[in-house]
């Protein structure tokens, strides 16, 4: 059986390896794009379980990589993280199955994992 | 300009002046100027509610390191009261407030052509000033021994173990790549000959703050938060930024102790 993937967005040293910690625990693969161009891009060319996006990157932010995500892969669920917890509703509004707030728990990332992913 | 802004104004070039005078005449280093900070907002609105005299002009310098130890409540009560008691003899004045790693130190001067008067601390205060392990010195400048930082964890490991469910060695591996982008951060923001555009600093602000975040280091965290919302709102971020040159500092000097 393939293992499954995972696309996740973020510019940020950190988040980018926590996730990557936090995927190897539960058997997936975490493929990482530095910001939402790179994203769309992968999109466009390989297929993953799930994308997680990163709300504020360079070049196009996570709602708006969404955005075009979703004509390209309707599909896809895709999964928001911001630091700005009044983003929120804007990004549930915006096609998000979910939308976490910064810094993520441990629980955080099993919950998405668990839901959309395994 | 409205009322508000030249005040502000007004006071910012009164504290260069000031710390300037400090630098040339007595060799203080003055590590950083929060003109604005919640010690100096909270002492100034204290000494006014305190002091009954209308018409009394109050320019309250703050020349200081970060005051967050949890003794800056003992100071302001003191400096509140002293003001009150200069405030009655003199009606108008300058507290000067300063600080370093190892002390911090206040005195009032008069204003006007007699600016350069010191005025001595009030002897009536002796009990209190000794309270605090402070003492006046020959010209009535209240000096305080910096009280030594209690409680303050620069970064705290423990708290990410819990909070992530990674496990100690994952998190230092995460260490080193933080260092490392927090530096490159930390020169997009203060590095005077390095000048990027907004959006970069902006960038390199969010970057701090959220990493600051992830390892639980609640003072990097603050300093950049702050630094990025100052730069959202168009405003002067430079006593910010020394600000947060200083937190670098101490976490540089913890990653040297704690890194693997």
């Amino acid at each position: 059986m393939m293992a499954k993937t995972i696309l996740y967005a973020e510019d940020e040293f950190t988040n980018r390896k926590i996730m990557k910690y936090q995927c190897e625990r539960f058997g997936v693969d975490c493929v990482l794009a530095a910001d939402g161009l790179e994203a769309l891009e992968r999109c466009r060319t390989e297929k993953y379980d799930l994308v997680v996006l990163d709300q504020y990157m360079p070049g196009l932010n996570g709602d708006e990589v969404a955005r075009e995500l979703k004509k390209i892969r309707p599909d896809l669920p895709l999964v928001a993280i911001t630091s700005d917890d009044s983003y929120v509703p804007r990004l549930k509004s915006s096609g998000f199955v979910a939308v976490y707030v910064k810094p993520l728990r441990g629980n955080d990332y099993k919950e998405f994992l668990e839901t959309y992913v395994i | 300009m409205n009322r508000s802004d030249l005040w502000s104004f007004y006071e910012e070039i009164l504290t260069i002046s000031i710390r300037t005078w400090i630098r040339i005449h007595t060799g203080y280093i003055l590590l950083e100027m929060f003109l604005l900070n919640d010690v100096t907002n909270q002492l100034r609105h204290e000494i006014k509610a305190m002091i009954p005299v209308k018409n009394v002009e109050i320019r309250l310098v703050s020349v200081t390191h970060d005051l967050r130890n949890g003794e800056e409540r003992a100071l302001i009560e003191l400096l509140a009261l002293s003001s009150l008691l200069i405030g009655k003899a003199w009606g108008s004045f300058i507290l000067e407030l300063s600080a370093t790693d190892d002390e911090i130190r206040a005195s009032y001067r008069r204003t006007g052509p007699q600016s350069a008067t010191l005025m001595p601390f009030p002897p009536s205060l002796k009990k209190k000033i000794g309270a605090l392990g402070g003492e006046l010195d020959e010209n009535g400048v209240l000096c305080i021994p910096m009280p030594a930082a209690k409680d303050v964890r620069v970064i705290d490991l423990d708290e990410v173990v819990e909070r992530t469910g990674l496990t100690h060695e994952e998190v230092h591996s995460i260490l080193k790549g933080f260092m490392d982008d927090g530096r490159h951060n930390i020169r997009i923001l203060t590095e005077e000959n390095f000048q990027p555009n907004r959006e970069t600093r902006l960038r390199a602000a969010h970057s701090l703050k959220g990493s600051g975040k992830n390892l639980c280091a609640l003072e990097l965290t603050e300093a950049a938060a702050a630094i990025e919302k100052s730069l959202k709102n168009g405003e002067d971020s430079l006593p910010l930024i020394q600000k947060l040159k200083r937190v670098w500092e101490h976490i540089e000097k913890w990653y040297s102790e704690n890194s693997l």
